[in-house]
């Protein structure tokens, strides 16, 4: 198997097809470009998982590697592009209608970037691949140019990933300044042993602050819940699943394999992301409790979400780490399948409004449950799967001694079942308004969104699929292999 | 004094810039000088680049700071992009306008 077949090009190939496809085909062929770009990510998410193991060439070697945290990770990224291009074939774009293709194939070339960051061993790489993917997703949040929420969400969204950027590239050059080299092995090895530097604690804080935008931690996450709301919901989905995703495949590298895997910037960090991953579980559960737009709320889910992952990852062991790969699936699947329903929603009513869910299980009984089952694993009630993380990030907390994150980490899983259970309590307790009819899904949507909550359910039971994920995430110490590789 | 220029000269110039372009990002109000701010932002990054790259005789960073050009370009453009369709909308550029997103 060749380097030519690795997703990252697949995808950019994918991208590029569509454009070619749009321009040269006949008009009368354009409503066929939204199943051929999911037929697309489909062949793509089947081929990634035997494509994405393989190493890489050695032109490559110093940019990029292969190991189990990026072969996991690229399945998961394409299963957020599948979902995307499908639910973007539902999405109605109004006045854009002319450019679907291009708002079908930017998403693949954001996907292509998020492999190359699940794989980057260089900061130069992290920081290419990483505006590959955000100059993508300014693009597509502010797809719609008629409506003004649309593009007050990319400008807010271009102004904070500007921000991130420009902290990225500072840490960059301090970087540079402390150890004169950006390659993440060479780092840690030329680093290890020696007493830290305040240049390279100032590095690495800046490192951390531009991912901290990425993955919407306080205090860095004012922007999330307005652009969740103004973007397109697939993009929305794009958002909220892979993008946040990304941040914390890259914390993770870096932390917890290379670059700064270092004991003494560790104890330095460690507390930053404990109080930071307590701020953000607490923020984003109690700024939940009011939102009447399920956009909204699945935002602050998302930053309460992703505040666990940090307390999680805080502990900088070996057990946060897998706790962080699991945790990031089982999100997706309780995630996704919301997006994909408030998609439908916004085509039904034109907004995400809680309240188009009253009196849903009345009518669409399969999709109200699959949907409570997801909003319970959020939630994280036994037996789902959101559950099991949960209690992992706790074990984790438990064993590393952390005791006041653990406390405010339990507290605030309680008070956020009080928002999980609200679009429950309105799909089955609350009468359907007689002037706004429910939502009303395609039958093969209902089949999906059973499906995935099943699997929540599923999960939850037989959780040994994803500890096996975590694992092999984990397993050969991706580091040494690559030195002894070059 | 008349001593050399030394990396620390420039990197705090480059953290001053830095801090502008941040003060620039938070505060002002009209989304244009906004989107200079960040431009501050990323060349103050770019010279620490350079400085860094000649101080320590290394060219990669100096090679970094062709990427970030060319970053902050497609930025830039796709800023501006917005701001004129924003611009056609609402006949203003101004944050404190952008108002349509709150619960």
């Amino acid at each position: 198997m060749t380097a030519w077949l690795s997703p990252e090009v697949l995808l950019v190939l994918a991208g590029v097809g569509l454009i070619l496809v749009d321009s040269l085909t006949p008009l009368s062929w354009r409503r066929l470009i939204s199943p051929l770009a999911f037929v697309l990510a489909l062949g793509l998410l089947f081929w990634t998982p035997w494509s994405s193991g393989q190493s890489v060439p050695d032109s490559w070697r110093n940019l990029f590697v292969s190991d189990g945290l990026s072969s996991i990770f690229k399945p998961f990224f394409v299963l957020c592009l599948v979902a995307v291009t499908g639910m973007s074939a539902r999405y109605r774009l109004g006045t854009e209608e002319s450019v679907r293709a291009e708002f079908l194939a930017l998403p693949f070339f954001s996907t292509a970037g998020l492999c190359l960051l699940a794989s980057a061993r260089d900061f130069l790489a992290v920081f290419v691949a990483l505006e590959l993917v955000s100059i993508s997703l300014y693009l597509l949040v502010a797809f719609h140019r008629t409506k003004q929420a649309s593009l007050e969400a990319g400008i807010k969204l271009l102004v904070m990933g500007g921000l991130s950027t420009g902290f990225l590239v500072m840490g960059i050059a301090w970087l540079y300044a402390a150890a004169g080299t950006t390659e993440f092995s060479r780092l840690l090895l030329e680093q290890a042993g020696r007493p830290v530097t305040p240049a390279l604690l100032l590095a690495a804080g800046l490192v951390v602050t531009s991912l901290a935008f990425k993955i919407a931690a306080v205090p860095f996450h004012a922007w999330a819940p307005d652009v969740y709301e103004g973007a397109p919901t697939p993009i929305t989905a794009f958002l909220a699943v892979a993008s946040k995703a990304a941040g914390f495949v890259l914390l993770m590298r870096i932390f917890g394999w290379g670059a700064f895997a270092l004991e003494s910037v560790g104890t330095v960090f460690r507390p930053i992301f404990l109080t930071m991953g307590i701020a953000t579980v607490t923020l984003g559960t109690l700024a939940a409790l009011p939102q009447r737009n399920l956009k909204r709320l699945l935002a602050y889910s998302g930053i309460a979400h992703a505040g666990y992952m940090l307390l999680a990852l805080g502990t900088l062991g070996e057990a946060g780490m897998g706790t962080v790969v699991a945790y990031l699936w089982a999100y997706l699947f309780a995630t996704l399948p919301v997006l994909i329903f408030i998609n439908e929603m916004e085509r039904n009513h034109g907004n995400a409004d809680l309240r188009h869910l009253d009196g849903l299980a009345r009518r669409e009984k399969g999709a109200a449950l699959g949907l409570m089952l997801c909003f319970l694993s959020m939630a994280g009630l036994p037996p789902l799967v959101g559950f099991s993380v949960k209690l992992a990030v706790f074990t984790t907390l438990w064993n590393a001694g952390e005791m006041p994150a653990l406390v405010v980490a339990s507290l605030m899983a309680v008070i956020g079942l009080g928002f999980y259970l609200a679009p429950i309590r309105a799909m089955y307790w609350e009468r359907e308004a007689d002037a706004i009819p429910a939502t009303r899904l395609p039958s093969f949507l209902v089949w999906v969104l059973l499906a995935v909550g099943l699997l929540n359910l599923l999960l939850g039971f037989y959780p040994k699929p994803l500890v096996a994920l975590a694992e092999r995430s984990l397993a050969p110490a991706p580091l040494n292999r690559q030195e002894s590789g070059r | 004094m008349g001593g050399e220029i030394t990396l620390g000269h420039y990197l705090v110039l480059s953290g001053a810039l830095f801090l502008i372009g941040l003060a620039g990002v938070v505060l002002r109000r009209s989304l244009l000088v906004v989107m200079m701010s960040l431009e501050l932002l990323l060349n103050a990054a770019n010279l620490a680049l350079v400085a860094v790259g000649r101080f320590q005789g290394i060219p990669d960073p100096q090679v970094a700071v062709f990427f970030v050009i060319t970053v902050a370009a497609a930025e830039a453009a796709l800023g501006l992009a917005i701001l004129v369709a924003i611009f056609r909308i609402k006949k203003t550029t101004a944050a404190d306008q952008m108002a349509s997103l709150r619960f």
